[in-house]
């Protein structure tokens, strides 16, 4: 199983283009070491200080979208802290931007949020995502939102482009839906 | 009342609120798990604090790196706690330090200033090269 990810990365791997590449149970603690090793990279490779604060800032967000909300959770949902639910999370660097892809399973209800959610920032301008979030950050939180609902728009802001998603329905466990989300920085 | 102090971690930030000095300081990064966690007992101290302040000069520091989603909004709060504090009467300046070469930090203080008008702002650029 690695070796065909192995294959497929190959030369990505092999020209420490990989930064890293996660698949599995994520946590707090987890998510605080690839941050401090994500740093010494940046440090290294002399990345300026607002593109790695964006950088690091996606990555957080990602990450902890996937510790709140992923569907395969170890730890029982009502837990407050010290979750451990299932994902991935991958930073590579390609043609001098960074591409961060993460992926988590999620239910129907989500799924319908997500895409109510990122289709609209898909279509602004940075400037009406900016003023999305503005407005954001201002508002009430959302029913059912550990993170003021902002983190979508928080990862929107700090890409390059627009963000890319998918949706797919997972047959071999119906009413759950895989959650790919891809931004470049 | 006794001050507040809360040593960093990689993911939360150094609260040093020194009540008696009527200086208040936020420095490092904040991405906790659960900021309501975090935040919600630092509030509660803060808004006993201010609750025993009349005509104060009080100084708050805020030099954070980087903060997180659900940071964000309770920081909001706390600066909205403070806002009110200086409505009551009370002169409350914010520093806020951030990269001088960082936009979004310097954008987002000056939401802070425009939403809180009663706060003495003084936007802080920092050369960390």
């Amino acid at each position: 199983m690695l070796d065909d990810v192995f294959e497929e990365y190959g030369e990505l791997f092999t020209a420490g283009n990989v930064c890293f590449f996660y698949s599995g149970y994520l946590s707090q603690p987890l998510l605080t070491a690839m941050v401090e090793g994500f740093k010494v990279k940046l440090d290294r490779d002399g990345v300026s200080n607002p593109i790695r604060r964006r950088l690091l800032s996606s990555l957080v967000e990602m990450t902890q979208n996937i510790i709140h909300y992923a569907q395969d959770t170890l730890t029982p949902s009502e837990q407050d802290d010290h979750q451990l639910r299932w994902g991935s999370i991958s930073v590579t660097l390609t043609q001098g931007h960074y591409l961060l892809e993460c992926a988590n399973r999620v239910d129907a209800a989500q799924a319908h949020t997500l895409r109510e959610r990122i289709e609209p920032l898909r279509l602004m301008t940075h400037a009406e995502i900016k003023e999305a979030y503005a407005q954001a950050i201002r508002q009430d939180t959302p029913d059912g939102s550990k993170g003021a609902g902002l983190g979508l728009l928080t990862i929107a802001r700090d890409a390059q482009a627009a963000l890319t998603y998918r949706l797919i329905e997972d047959a071999a466990r119906p009413g759950t839906v895989i959650f790919l989300l891809k931004a470049t920085i | 009342m006794e001050n507040l102090f809360i040593a960093a971690t990689p993911s939360t930030p150094e609260v040093d609120f020194r009540f008696d000095q009527h200086t208040l300081s936020l420095k490092g990064e904040s991405y906790p798990e659960n900021a309501t966690s975090f935040y919600g007992g630092v509030l509660e101290r803060v808004r006993q604090y201010l609750a025993g302040c009349k005509g104060t000069e009080i100084r708050i520091n805020v030099s954070l790196a980087y903060f997180n989603s659900s940071s964000t909004k309770l920081l909001f709060s706390m600066f909205d706690a403070f806002n009110q504090a200086a409505l009551a009467g009370n002169e409350v300046s914010l520093n806020w330090f951030h990269d001088e070469d960082d936009e979004t930090l310097f954008e987002f203080g000056q939401e802070i200033h425009q939403d809180y008008p009663a706060l003495r702002f003084t936007d802080v650029p920092v050369n960390t090269d």
